[in-house]
């Protein structure tokens, strides 16, 4: 298997700049020891530019602006992702007409709530315009609720054609409130809300390094570390040079992390790279699984974010715990699953023989299987993919998938797969299909079992690069120990900040975030404000 | 909330975006048939679907009043995870019937009472330079090799699974060419929403690019997709439409001030944002059409008991699409229903399994004998399910007249497709094929009745190239002549004709 080769070779490449600096008697004169250039001397950031907010960013910062009056009328395209992340895709993709008419159509309606609904009209409306021709009133709004909403402060002439469009609404409609929608509206749909937009100034001595402007830095950590707008206590000390350097950075960093929204936008985070938004669209065979109704569906999903919350929130533990943690929540609608009965809707925390970690949960395990039997293919590609950060070719040209034909007796899983252990086959799935294979004991939905169709189970396999593995507790303490693993959620977790893959010249920064990572025995906490405070997080490139 | 506002002396009563009323119910935001029954109150009753009034058409009926043509529809189709060449042939594997006569097999059963207006076309190699299982099947849209060059160089990407379109998909192609004629330029629609989690990129999610970072994704929402085909033309007098526009121009004002600082890649994604939000301006400056629009549907496409209301979706996307076409709000569509190497489960598939699965759990021998390997049963059902609603589909076009003496059929050009032949081989054979069927006339541009023709070997986008030419005669070529392997400038002359209709 490939291995992070990215962060393993940035290893390598350091000890040789760390050699060749102790060779070069000339540069040291003095005879200390060698002090490692500060890693943004060492680094060079990726390009800066645009990135769309993403439909959760867009909810959770009109929440913010307007209240919860708007969520229902909110009407989002959704998003495009790329790499497997949709933050990449609001890097990668132009948003497409329906988008647009989308946006447009829910900018009105945003209008509206701004005007019609009380709370909203009060966080909005710092004034009432008396007539159409109330000018002082409209450029009010526009540079006080305007700088929430474009997280910056607004220029004359921004400010005069907010008014403008104001001014030309309320003559049309009679009506001056009418002249707020508008512009409100208009607010929404310009591309100062719609996109972050992270892209400095020039930086004559050294362009590949421009610093993000103070109010670019507090969006980029505002989305990043509470998945929404700036507030306003932010934007002030943004732009009163409150986040000039890395400590103020941290020290801000820090107190976001106190915020509920710090909660819910790991939780998005976690949604989206464990797939735990789709489980209303998990299919099981009805007959063979009648208890696996939607609100078994939602329980799991939710059973996996409170697992997870637990672990980073309540405990702030190591975060390898996510591999081999023995608890998990249950309610009255997932603790069939485990062979328990439970009343009620309320979450209850248990701890369970045998089930241990993110692999052992039915979120996890019915979303990677098929209908009626599970898929080891797709639970080892999930391990690898996903929880490693590897990534498994295409079939190879020559591969032979034409299959024996079934003979009609039963076998197990591990029967019906040896065919992927043929030579052409075996390149991947000799990779995929033995950790899948450990995790048989949990069927499709994830109950355990002992047997498959009455046949007894083997689950111990191996796979180069991981080890050999017997079970759940094999592959969990192999996932435990691997040294990809805790690489791999940092850099799920820059992806997600930054919107890109890695680049080369971010490698010294990824490098001191592994270690920062290590160093606070693998605190997700800790990992959030090193990467807001890595120099990758607050510099880029010239735009792309 | 309800307001009356007094204008020159006259009471009318405001209908904006007036629904906010009381924020606890869900306010009907699709008031198209409000705003209807305000334009037809003078005048004649309309019904849904109108042909082209005869009025618009000259004294033959063989084109416009104005002397433009007619107007012909481009519609892409795509199905995912190929065919069972057993079932699918005319004729069968080892004894295929070509030309006009050919029988009807067993998998296209359903589309028997269009038969006269579909085309089969067999073993037409797919000329993608790159093969990494299902993506090179979409080049049959675009007739480009796809773009697999990764964001910022970054050395991870997801090795062969992340790709793009690398060029625009014919509907987009036809929709530069004969979009501004209606309100909307072109739509996407999709009916599953299972997907590929074989593609880290664009290509096989979406089934209509503009280009490479221009992905349209596809509208699975028949409420939505109501929206985008007739819910959002205010009426003449409606305070919306100037204040709409004047909002939609300082949108556009502003994104010329940010626009000084971008760098050439987000230039370019700033250009397709304004080019859309010109597209809206077109649409709420046009005139309303002069018929009335469907019922608005209820349907969300929103998933019970993990099944998905498939065929209802189907069936109002196809409604809807019917009367968009026959009420010319536009003349381009795609549907992607549903998506390469994605599970969808059909309804009515035994064994509750997922239709890529199912593609690869049997396969076809030299002989043309299927061999199960579990997934037979499933796939035919699935394929079944899926010919059947593409019959719906065209049936509706054929049954609703047009013109006088045409149906929407006779004057659409719709390009049917899938990812790969054999799903179970993703065609990694000598053949490199594609399932791929032509329907309908072409307004007198394609051959009538339809043939089965089977030209091993041959670029299958010389196809695509006939299709779209179709819809706009003047083009002579897609994709990059010359530098890619799949661009073509030579269009089958076996699927073409001249009639006027």
């Amino acid at each position: 298997m490939r291995h992070l080769s990215f962060a393993l070779r940035s290893v390598a490449l350091t000890s040789l700049v760390a050699l060749m600096a102790c060779g070069d008697d000339e540069s040291n004169p003095t005879g200390d020891p060698p002090v490692d250039p500060p890693v943004q001397e060492q680094m060079t950031p990726a390009p800066g530019g645009m990135r769309k907010l993403t439909a959760g960013q867009f909810t959770a910062s009109v929440r913010y602006l307007f209240g919860e009056g708007v969520i229902e009328e909110l009407e989002l395209p959704q998003d495009t992702s790329a790499l497997g992340l949709d933050a990449i895709g609001a890097v990668e993709h132009a948003v497409s007409p329906q988008a647009v008419e989308l946006y447009e159509l829910t900018a009105r309606r945003i209008g509206e709530v701004s005007i019609n609904d009380p709370d909203a009209r009060t966080r909005v409306m710092s004034c009432s315009p008396a007539s159409a021709e109330d000018d002082g009133c409209y450029r009010q709004i526009a540079e006080r609720f305007g700088r929430l909403v474009w997280r910056r402060t607004l220029d004359a002439a921004e400010i005069d054609l907010l008014a403008g469009v104001a001014r030309a609404a309320a003559v049309e409609y009679e009506d001056p409130d009418q002249g707020v929608a508008a512009l409100v509206s208009t607010l929404i749909q310009s591309p100062d809300f719609l996109y972050e937009i992270e892209i400095g100034d020039p930086n004559p001595d050294e362009p590949t390094k421009r610093n993000l402007r103070p109010t670019e830095l507090a969006s980029r950590m505002s989305f990043f570390m509470l998945g929404r707008t700036p507030d306003v206590a932010l934007l002030d000390r943004a732009e009163a040079g409150g986040l000039a350097d890395e400590e103020q950075i941290r020290q801000a960093a820090t107190e976001m992390l106190g915020k509920p929204e710090a909660r819910a936008a790991l939780r998005s985070f976690y949604s989206e790279v464990f797939n735990l938004r789709t489980v209303l669209q998990i299919q099981k065979d009805p007959e063979k699984y009648p208890l696996f109704t939607d609100a078994t569906r939602t329980a799991i999903a939710e059973e996996t974010l409170l697992f997870l919350d637990d672990l980073v929130w309540s405990q702030d533990t190591d975060a390898r715990s996510l591999f081999d943690a023995d608890f998990t929540y249950v309610n009255e609608d997932n603790a069939w699953l485990y062979g328990l009965a439970v009343t009620g809707k309320t979450f209850q925390k248990i701890t369970i023989d045998g089930r241990l970690g993110l692999l052992s949960k039915p979120s996890f395990l019915a979303k990677y299987g098929h209908p009626e039997y599970t898929s080891p293919t797709k639970r080892g590609l999930f391990v690898l993919t996903t929880l490693l950060c590897d990534s498994v070719p295409p079939p190879p040209e020559d591969v032979n998938p034409t299959f024996p034909p079934d003979d009609g007796t039963p076998k197990t899983m591990r029967q019906r797969l040896e065919a992927h252990q043929s030579e052409s086959c075996a390149v991947c799935h000799g990779q995929t299909d033995p950790i899948g294979l450990a995790l048989e004991n949990f069927d499709t939905v994830g109950k355990w079992r002992d047997n498959d169709q009455g046949m007894p189970l083997d689950v111990t396999g191996q796979v180069p690069g991981i080890g050999e593995f017997e079970g759940i507790a094999g592959v969990a303490q192999r996932l435990r120990e691997h040294e990809d693993a805790p690489i791999c959620m940092a850099r799920q977790l820059f992806r997600q900040s930054m919107g890109h893959l890695e680049v080369e010249g971010e490698e010294p920064a990824l490098e001191a975030i592994d270690e920062a990572f290590q160093n606070s025995n693998y605190s997700i906490q800790s990992l959030l404000v090193e990467i807001a405070a890595s120099p990758a997080f607050r510099l880029v490139n010239e735009p792309r | 909330m309800k307001r009356e506002h007094s204008s020159n002396g006259s009471n009318r009563i405001m209908t904006p975006p007036s629904r906010v009323t009381n924020l606890s119910t869900k306010p009907a935001f699709l008031r198209r048939r409000a705003m209807l029954r305000g334009i037809v109150a003078g005048g004649a009753s309309v019904a849904v679907g109108l042909p082209l009034l005869e009025i618009m058409l000259n004294s033959h009926g063989t084109a416009l009043a104005g002397g433009e043509p007619l107007p012909v529809r481009l519609v892409t189709w795509f199905f995912g995870n190929g065919i069972n060449r057993a079932r699918w042939i005319p004729g069968g594997v080892n004894t295929p019937v070509l030309g006009a006569d050919y029988p009807i097999s067993e998998h296209l059963t359903p589309l028997a009472p269009v038969k006269q207006y579909v085309s089969v076309a067999n073993y037409f190699k797919n000329l993608c330079a790159q093969r990494i299982t299902h993506h090179e099947g979409m080049t049959l849209f675009n007739a480009y090799s796809f773009d697999q060059s990764c964001p910022n160089n970054s050395p991870e990407c997801f090795q062969g699974f992340y790709s793009n379109a690398a060029g625009p998909t014919i509907d987009q192609v036809a929709a530069d060419h004969i979009g501004k004629l209606t309100p909307v330029r072109s739509i996407q629609l999709g009916v599953s929403k299972r997907i590929s989690g074989a593609d880290f990129g664009t290509t096989m999610h979406t089934l209509s690019h503009k280009s490479s970072t221009e992905p349209l994704p596809p509208q699975r929402n028949p409420k939505l997709a109501f929206y985008s085909l007739f819910g959002n033309i205010p009426s003449a007098d409606d305070p919306a439409k100037p204040t709409r526009l004047s909002v939609l121009n300082a949108v556009r004002e502003q994104a010329k001030r940010l626009d000084a600082r971008l760098g050439a890649k987000d230039k370019a994604r700033m250009e397709a944002h304004l080019e859309a939000i010109s597209e809206l301006e077109g649409k709420i400056d046009t005139m309303l059409p002069t018929c009335a629009s469907p019922d608005e549907p209820t349907e969300e496409n929103i998933d019970s008991g993990g099944v998905e209301p498939m065929q209802a979706v189907s069936r109002l996307m196809a409604d809807l699409l019917t009367v968009a076409f026959s009420c010319d709000i536009t003349r381009i569509a795609s549907v992607l229903f549903h998506e390469g190497a994605s599970d969808t489960v059909f309804p009515g598939t035994q064994d509750v399994t997922g239709h890529h699965n199912n593609s690869h759990m049997f396969y076809v021998d030299e002989q043309g004998v299927e061999q199960d390997g579990g997934g037979l049963a499933g796939f035919n059902t699935g394929l079944t399910f899926t010919m059947t609603e593409l019959g719906y589909f065209l049936n509706k076009l054929m049954l609703t007249e047009d013109t006088p003496t045409t149906n929407i059929l006779d004057n659409a050009a719709i390009l049917i497709g899938s990812d790969c032949m054999d799903g179970w081989s993703h065609d990694f054979d000598e053949r490199q094929s594609l399932a791929c069927l032509v329907a309908g006339r072409g307004g007198g541009r394609l051959a009538h009745p339809g043939i089965h023709i089977m030209q091993e070997g041959r670029n299958i986008c010389d196809i695509s190239l006939t299709v779209l030419k179709a819809v706009v005669p003047e083009i002579e070529s897609i994709g990059r002549l010359g530098q890619d392997p799949p661009a073509t400038d030579t269009p089958v002359d076996e699927l073409m004709s001249d009639e006027t209709l």
